[in-house]
């Protein structure tokens, strides 16, 4: 399925799945790279990282952490594993970017856990940047440090701090965020970090998913995104239908009449997304309106692809009709194809999101993303 | 059935033609043969095997994948369909084609066999069954009639008579009797409820239990009704398997030579092959996806168990024969800790492998029928999954009765239950099981499996842990 996703640029792996089954030494043995032991084409940027968005269990991570050791989730439970260890698997994987261990811990710990968190994490960072010096597998990769400190700016500033200073981080992660800090705190912690870090490192930014708060994230300057918040839309039975450009379709919209068949309800409410109809609100119901929930009765016989317009292998194929099915049967296949398209719509958003930087348009694309919500907002009466 | 006349080729090959169906044997071998048989989707060649989409998809793969694997047909279940999302709303849908976006042939089954093996409550009179609702609880009852109503809204290019089945291994001689008269009267009444013939090819199922007195009487009496091609039923129940190839050696030979054969619920690569010796068809089962999400791959020696400590660094493909995408990328090493783990992810490559290996073997028993080697096929085939001797005495009388003489001259022949041979974990062939084993695993599994709801399909050996799993992937249902 991952060849028809055409615009894959870097594939993230969560190195903790690599501690035991497959032990490194499985993937080491391996005639070849561990990365071709995992078939993952050349052609995309393998970024190793310590926290699998799909599996992530909130203040999990912190339960039995020692200077020693993190504590981390893994798919039998939870596991202490040291920097050494961790870098073992890391080497193991020969990614193109791996993500130094660092202690995680969830935005509403107490300030003491995160001021520790800041402390270990820094510890780690030369911890497993000392033994990636030593492992030929990783010569030519880049390290990223991952930037902790919980919801409390004075920690969060003195870790980007001590990270920037560390000589040789080519990337840092923002960490931590997605786990109960308010959008305000959020979008303060980003400011703080970012502005502490060096202008020309990327940045990479965990576990936010919304479209809204990814065009925030890069107004801030990120770059980079994990895909976390797919995994739970996609577990949720849902396919992303937010339009790629709102701004220019509002536009069109005005110069255009609206169709009769848009219905006499929709004279006072915009259209959830391209192509989508009232049923698609309906179903909505509640949520944002950038997805459709296709659990909803209301596409047991919808013969329309999950997005109208869009070329994913799924909307290609298949109808709302046969997803709906497909969930409603418990069928795996349900989850396959909606990541397809989920993935597919994210990686079109994302080209979007470069193409109008590219044009020096991003501040107006972004606008657009707003004045929908705030339109979706008037209609439904909120 | 008066269709057109048969477009007559200067052939000396047993054929058919029915308005919606025409069939060609192409070459001959023994009793095997290979032919092409014309639905309305596709052009099929056979032997083939058929994977099973219970609920309009073949688990864990999809449609486009299963085009990508040569499969020609794939089978509905008409019971679940009908539970949900319901005939009628895929009708409105264009049909089950449409709605699952399959372009090839399709065949969908009567619902009978679902209601007795699912259902504790169904009785059977000459009505119909009558079930218990599992939606509402109410008194339903499936009549030949509605049975083919159901499956001409479904629109599958072949579909099938509800039968009167009767486990094999009941032991009530008089209800077989009572089933394979029933099974008769009932296909009089399918075909005239059947309002697609031109678009939808009626089969009827032999039935008659083990008795080849009730089997004779009910392949003359549905011979006689010159349906576009027949099935034999009642098997792959868990009878022994002496009597199973008795039972299909006796039906092949009785049935017309120029219609298609098909033994339903068959899915083992063994015993495709014997049966293919004696002439049958097409074959039917869940088994290859289904011992897929337990961890099993499917090889030519026998199977591999992914979950076993084995494979925790062996950086072979599954099959090294198969070339399939999954043994093009992926080793047994990599698959190992993902079947561990009982990930959906390993489900998928494991079944996309497993369907992979049963249509090879259905392409290469075709090749040797056609190139007129079937005999030597057979034997090396056999040869490969009993490399140590103890080759089942069904597989020999199979082999006898296609008139096939296998080459036994392997020591240890003879005890022919294949439980001398435990794995001693030395030989690389100690890895595979023969799927005879893996057959006798299954039987002693199936209380226990089918305590938990599942079908009684065609099982195989299950961990707690995928046992589970499967619940939860079949849960509902
Ligand atoms: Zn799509
Ligand atoms: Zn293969």
């Amino acid at each position: 399925m991952l060849e028809t996703l055409t615009d894959v640029q870097a594939l993230s792996l969560d190195v903790l799945q690599f501690l035991t089954q497959p032990k490194p030494e499985v993937l080491r043995g391996f005639p070849g790279s561990g990365r071709r032991f995992l078939a993952m084409d050349g052609r995309f940027v393998l970024v190793a990282t310590a926290r699998d968005p799909g599996i992530y269990e909130y203040a999990g991570a912190m339960r039995q952490a020692t200077n020693n050791h993190a504590s981390v989730t893994v798919h039998t439970g939870s596991s202490n594993v040291t920097p050494a260890q961790y870098m073992q698997a890391v080497a193991a994987l020969a990614p193109d970017v791996w993500v130094a261990l660092s202690d995680d811990v969830p935005s509403d710990c107490r300030p003491d856990r995160a001021a520790k968190a800041v402390d270990r994490s820094a510890a780690w960072l030369s911890e497993c940047m000392s033994v990636a010096a030593a492992a030929p597998e990783l010569s030519g990769a880049a390290v990223f440090a991952a930037v902790q400190g919980g919801q409390y700016l004075r920690e969060r500033q003195r870790c980007a701090e001590t990270m920037a200073a560390q000589p040789g981080v080519a990337g840092f992660v923002l960490a931590g965020l997605g786990t109960g800090e308010s959008p305000s705190q959020r979008r303060q912690i980003v400011e703080q970090v970012v502005q502490r870090l060096p202008a020309a490192a990327p940045r990479l930014l965990c576990s936010v998913g919304t479209p809204e708060e990814m065009l925030e994230a890069v107004a801030q300057g990120i770059d980079m995104f994990d895909m976390g918040y797919l995994a739970g839309v996609t577990a949720g039975g849902y396919a992303l239908s937010f339009p790629l450009d709102p701004g220019a379709q509002q536009q069109q919209q005005q110069q255009q009449p609206m169709p009769a068949s848009s219905g006499s309800a929709s004279t006072d409410k915009a259209p959830a997304a391209d192509g989508s109809s009232d049923a698609d609100a309906a179903a909505d119901g509640g949520q944002d309106c950038s997805k459709i929930n296709l659990w909803a009765v209301a596409y047991r016989t919808d013969k329309r692809p999950l997005l109208p317009g869009c070329n994913c292998f799924a909307c290609a194929n298949h109808t709302r009709a046969y997803l709906h099915h497909l969930l409603q049967a418990h069928e795996m296949t349900a989850q396959v194809l909606l990541e397809v398209h989920n993935t597919h719509h994210y990686l079109q958003f994302f080209k979007a999101i470069r193409a109008s930087i590219a044009a020096g348009t991003f501040a107006a694309y972004h606008e657009g993303f707003l004045q929908r919500r705030q339109r979706l907002l008037m209609g439904a009466g909120w | 059935m008066a269709g057109p006349p048969p477009m007559v080729a200067p052939s000396p090959q047993p054929g058919s033609s029915s308005p919606a169906l025409h069939f060609e044997v192409l070459a001959q071998c023994g009793r095997a043969r290979a032919a092409r048989m014309t639905l309305p989707h596709h052009t099929c060649e056979t032997p083939m095997f058929m994977p099973v989409g219970t609920q309009g998809s073949v688990k864990g793969l999809t449609s486009q994948q299963l085009l990508d694997l040569q499969c020609q047909v794939i089978l509905g279940n008409t019971y679940h369909l009908e539970n949900r999302p319901g005939a009628e709303l895929v009708a409105d849908m264009g049909g089950l084609h449409s709605f699952i976006n399959w372009p090839r042939g399709m065949l969908t089954d009567s619902g009978g066999f679902q209601m007795v093996s699912l259902l504790h409550l169904a009785d059977i009179n000459e009505e119909g069954v009558t079930f218990q609702s599992p939606t509402d609880g109410k008194r339903m009852l499936l009549t030949p009639e509605h049975s083919i109503q159901v499956q001409n809204r479904l629109g599958a290019d072949i579909i099938m008579a509800l039968d009167d089945v009767v486990p094999s291994t009941a032991a009530d001689n008089a209800r077989f009797e009572e089933a394979t008269h029933r099974t008769t009267r009932w296909i009089d009444r399918c075909i005239a409820a059947h309002s697609r013939p031109h678009e939808q090819n009626l089969f009827a199922i032999v039935q008659g239990g083990l008795d080849e007195r009730l089997r004779d009487i009910s392949l003359k009496g549905l011979v006689a009704r010159n349906t576009p091609g027949y099935a034999i039923g009642g098997l792959a129940g868990g009878e022994d398997k002496r009597s199973f190839v008795r039972v299909v050696s006796q039906c092949t030979a009785g049935l017309p030579e120029g219609k298609p054969r098909y033994v339903m619920g068959i899915g083992y690569p063994l015993d495709i092959v014997i049966c293919s010796a004696l002439g049958a068809d097409m074959y039917d089962s869940v088994y290859p996806t289904r011992t897929a999400r337990f961890g099993v791959a499917l090889v030519p020696q026998g199977v591999l168990k992914l979950k076993n400590a084995a494979y925790v660094q062996d950086y072979r493909p599954l099959d090294e024969e198969c070339g399939c995408m999954v043994c093009r990328r992926y080793t047994r090493a990599f698959l190992h800790p993902l079947a561990a783990k009982g990930l959906p992810f390993a489900a998928s490559l494991i079944s996309y492998h497993n369907i992979a290996y049963t249509m090879r073997l259905s392409g290469q028993i075709r090749r040797a029928i056609i190139e007129q080697r079937y005999p030597s096929f057979v034997r090396e085939y056999v040869a490969q999954q009993y490399p140590r001797g103890g080759v089942p005495d069904w597989v020999i009388e199979g082999c006898q009765l296609a008139g096939i003489e296998l080459d036994l001259r392997a020591a240890g022949q003879g005890a022919a239950n294949g439980a001398a041979k435990a794995a001693d974990g030395t030989a690389p062939a100690a890895e595979h099981v023969p799927h005879a084993e893996e057959d006798t695993c299954s039987r002693a599994t199936a209380p226990a499996a089918s305590s938990g709801g599942i079908g009684k399909e065609a099982g195989a050996c299950e961990s707690g842990s995928l046992a589970a799993w499967r619940q939860e992937q079949q849960g509902h249902g």
